[in-house]
This record gives C-alpha cells, sequence and structure tokens, in this order.
C-alpha cells in the first residue's frame, strides 16, 4: 500500500499554491489584487506560482478592464478542483495515520 | 502559509476559506434587508384592514421588484468585488421558488396557498444560505419552513396564522440582515 505521502500532488502541495487553490475553491473567481493581499505576496511572485497552476492546467486567467483599469481573474479549473480535493484527502488521511500512531 | 505540518496546513487552508467566505458574503445584508421589507409587507396585508384590497395581488408586484432589487444589489457588488462566485444556482433557487409558488397559487385552496407560500420561501432561503456556506442559518430557514407548516396545519384562522408567519420570516431576516452587516462590516 502506498503511503500518503507518496500521493501528495506537488505542484498544489507547495504552500502558497495550495492557498491560492484553497481561495479559488471557495469563489469562483478572484482577482490578482484579491490573492495577493490574502497571500500577502508580491505581484512577480504570485505571478510565479499562478503559471506554475496554470501550466499544470489547474487555474485559468481572464484579462478585463474596469473602469478603464486592467483586472485579472483567475478561476480554478475543474481537474485544479478535484486535485485539491484530493489533495486535502490525502493530508487528512495523513493526519488520520499520525492520529493512529500517537 | 509556513509550514509542513498537516495540521496547520488544513488550519491555515480554513482560514483562507474563511476570509474568502467573508469578502464574498459581506453584502448579503442588502438582499436581506429587501426581502425582509417584502415579508414585513405581506405580514401588513394581512393584519391592516385599509390595505386588504392590495392582498390579492401584494406578491405579484412585491416579488418581481424585489428580485429585480436583488440582481441590481448584486451586480454593483460584484462590480465592486475582488472575488466572485456564480450566481446562477442562486437564479435557478429563485425561479424554482417563483415556479412552485405559482404552481400552487392554482392547486391549493387560498387558506392553504398563504401557508405554502411560506414554506417554500423558508426551504429557498435554507437553500440560499447553504449556497453561501454558511450552514447555521441554513437549519434556521428550514425550521422556519417546518414551523410555518406546523402552524398552517394547526392554526385556525389561516390570515393570522400567515401574518404571524410573515412577520416572523421579516423579522429572522433582519435580524440576519443586521447579524452579517456587523460581521462582514470591516472586510
Amino acid at each position: 500500500m502506498t503511503h500518503p505521502t507518496g500521493l501528495l500532488d506537488d505542484v498544489i502541495h507547495q504552500r502558497v499554491r495550495l492557498g491560492i487553490m484553497a481561495v479559488l475553491a471557495e469563489a469562483d473567481e478572484a482577482e490578482f489584487t484579491f490573492l495577493k493581499e490574502q497571500l500577502d505576496l508580491t505581484d512577480g511572485n504570485l505571478n510565479r506560482h499562478l503559471q506554475v497552476l496554470e501550466d499544470a492546467g489547474y487555474i485559468s486567467r481572464r484579462r478585463s478592464k474596469q473602469a478603464g483599469r486592467p483586472k485579472t481573474w483567475i478561476r480554478a479549473t475543474k481537474a485544479g478542483r478535484s486535485a485539491l480535493t484530493e489533495h486535502l484527502g490525502t493530508l487528512q488521511r495523513l493526519i488520520d495515520q499520525m492520529k493512529g500512531t500517537t | 502559509m509556513q509550514t509542513e505540518d498537516p495540521f496547520e496546513i488544513l488550519a491555515d487552508i480554513e482560514a483562507l476559506r474563511e476570509r474568502t467566505s467573508t469578502a464574498l458574503n459581506a453584502d448579503g445584508w442588502q438582499w436581506m434587508t429587501v426581502w425582509s421589507l417584502v415579508a414585513l409587507g405581506a405580514g401588513l396585508t394581512a393584519l391592516v384592514d385599509a390595505l386588504e384590497e392590495i392582498a390579492g395581488f401584494y406578491w405579484m408586484v412585491a416579488v418581481p421588484i424585489a428580485f429585480a432589487a436583488t440582481a441590481l444589489l448584486e451586480r454593483r457588488s460584484k462590480e465592486q468585488r475582488a472575488v466572485r462566485r456564480d450566481s446562477r444556482p442562486y437564479l435557478v433557487v429563485g425561479a424554482t421558488m417563483l415556479v412552485v409558488n405559482l404552481l400552487a397559487s392554482f392547486t391549493f385552496e387560498p387558506e392553504s396557498t398563504v401557508i405554502v407560500i411560506w414554506v417554500v420561501i423558508g426551504l429557498g432561503f435554507a437553500m440560499f444560505a447553504y449556497l453561501d456556506g454558511t450552514r447555521a442559518a441554513s437549519m434556521m430557514y428550514v425550521s422556519a419552513a417546518l414551523l410555518s407548516g406546523v402552524i398552517g396545519v394547526l392554526a385556525t384562522d389561516s390570515f393570522a396564522a400567515y401574518a404571524a408567519i410573515s412577520t416572523m420570516f421579516a423579522g429572522l431576516l433582519a435580524g440576519s440582515a443586521v447579524q452579517v452587516y456587523w460581521r462582514y462590516r470591516d472586510g
């Protein structure tokens, strides 16, 4: 039987990316600045993590203009939502195993 | 999010979800106030003799106005928020409430319809609260819907029961609006 740690998704397991996915799982769409503030990141740092998630097919980005200002909206894809659910399930199993051994 | 401990990771995730939910629900007090006024108006049409004539067409006028107001508030709120949720499930629930109540008005006697309306509204609000992720509020509205049904069955004067249930819903919604406003005013 595979140990739960072997089932952790490396793309999502990184803490900032896990945070991004957690926000996007709750909301349908979040604006770039919202994610930046919630996760306390710089523009460049957030962009790097978004790129990794986008390359994995876990998020999509769309650009729009609001009152003349450009905005970037980010949403989780179906694959991203499933990956997060699976990942959190694995973490929970890990916790259950830890509880079982203490 | 500076930890590898799965306990803390899950706690951080929960905190982030909570903050996102706060940002999403911050304007909920506005539509609750609108529907509280609708419920209060319904109660008044049953209680005040001078408003008796309005009772027959009250819902046909009040509901479209309230729905339009809710849609406008939601649109304005969406433009101002940096986080959004899909409105379609809310529209489906709202449309279902309308259709079921319309069908009920053709199916039941007027005395029963006035109670059925509130049972359906209570269950609809419970669904809205469930979609908002507020389980406690959802249970509160399910209880209110069930209580409406019980009052409707036991009451000898269905229009007095209707007035009582309307006032109960007006109070519940106003109370929820105040609670949401105070809870999320800084969000």
